[in-house]
């Protein structure tokens, strides 16, 4: 998602500076400005995060890193 | 992973799929419905040389097919249509999964991206604008494009909206189906009816069609462990196995 697809969203709007040399405008996008962007009914990912079965989460911790899980603790043994 | 921005005429075999943005040397970008799906193409490993001379030909073609709107931006329903009328072309390369997201458990999705799937991800926001992007892992981490997501960021994104459309397809020349060990451990395929389906749950329905619901409803990870390894031999003899992929998975709430 590139700058210009946020802002028609409404997300970081006029907040890229412009560099004159490169006549382009700079923003470093972040994850959470595109998760913002796209959110929209964010009942829907709570609920589905809340049904992942703790047994699957458990099963299948080894093979995503760390960082992946983080809304429950889960145990890479 | 690098946040890339190319030049159409620079696309090539060895660029490293996907990107974030295609440029033509005039300075106009293709559509993020066109980067999304040449990504995804591209990491699926399905160009195909027989249709197109090179990348940014096929690229410019979908461009083209995605007609954008006075917006600048490609109404949901035509790039439906659009890769849907891709899927068919390639119908014997890649198997493939569509869910709407309210239907597809976050589980399967975890499942999918474990067993080397790639997500297609056409999002609606919340100014009835649309969103394509590729959803994947690569080694132990799971990507949004460029930009690394962790199960919250992956759910918010999977389902900001009920009607998301989720693809999830893998290249069939690469990726040996489930479906075949589970045959061989003695699994059967079954079509449906419409009754049938009627009374079962969209997850059971997956399942049973896809054969795969022997192996994940009855067998826990260290049987089949055991029973990959014994077969082991024996299916990679036959073709049904040609690499060290072992699928390890179990539905929930069976054992």
């Amino acid at each position: 998602m590139r700058l210009s697809d946020l802002e028609r969203k409404n997300v970081r709007k006029n907040e890229a500076q412009f560099n004159k040399e490169q006549g382009t405008r700079e923003i470093d996008i972040n994850k959470d400005d595109v998760v913002k962007a796209l959110s929209r009914d964010n009942d829907l990912a709570k609920r589905k995060l809340d049904e992942l079965p703790e047994k699957v989460r458990k099963e299948l911790a080894t093979f995503f890193s760390e960082k992946f899980w983080v809304n429950k603790e889960v145990s890479n043994g | 992973m690098d946040k890339k921005i190319v030049l159409l005429k620079d696309l090539n075999f060895i660029t490293k799929f996907p990107v974030v943005d295609i440029l033509t040397s005039e300075g106009y970008r293709l559509g993020c419905a066109t980067t999304c799906l040449i990504n995804w193409i591209m990491k699926l490993n399905l160009f195909n040389s027989d249709k197109f001379s090179d990348i940014a030909e096929m690229a410019l073609f979908y461009e083209m097919e995605l007609k954008k709107d006075e917006n600048d931006g490609v109404k949901t329903d035509h790039f439906y249509w659009v890769i849907d009328q891709y899927l068919k072309e390639v119908e014997n390369k890649l198997e493939y999964y569509i869910f709407k997201a309210e239907t597809l458990p976050l589980e399967y999705v975890l499942f999918f991206l474990l067993n080397g799937f790639t997500g297609l991800i056409a999002s609606k926001t919340a100014n009835g604008e649309g969103h394509g992007d590729i959803v994947f892992k690569d080694g132990e981490k799971v990507f949004f494009n460029c930009l690394e997501v962790n199960e919250e960021d992956l759910a918010k994104i999977l389902y900001s909206s009920t009607d998301n459309m989720l693809l999830f397809g893998r290249n069939l020349i690469n990726n040996k189906r489930l479906m075949l060990k589970a045959t061989e451990m003695g699994n059967f395929k079954k079509t449906l009816s419409r009754d049938e389906k009627y009374m079962l749950t969209n997850r059971e329905i997956f399942f049973i069609e896809n054969d795969l619901m022997e192996i994940f409803k009855q067998y826990p990870k260290e049987t089949l462990i055991n029973l990959l390894k014994e077969k082991e031999h024996t299916l990679k003899g036959t073709g049904h196995l040609d690499n060290d992929l072992i699928i390890l998975y179990k539905g929930s709430g069976t054992s």
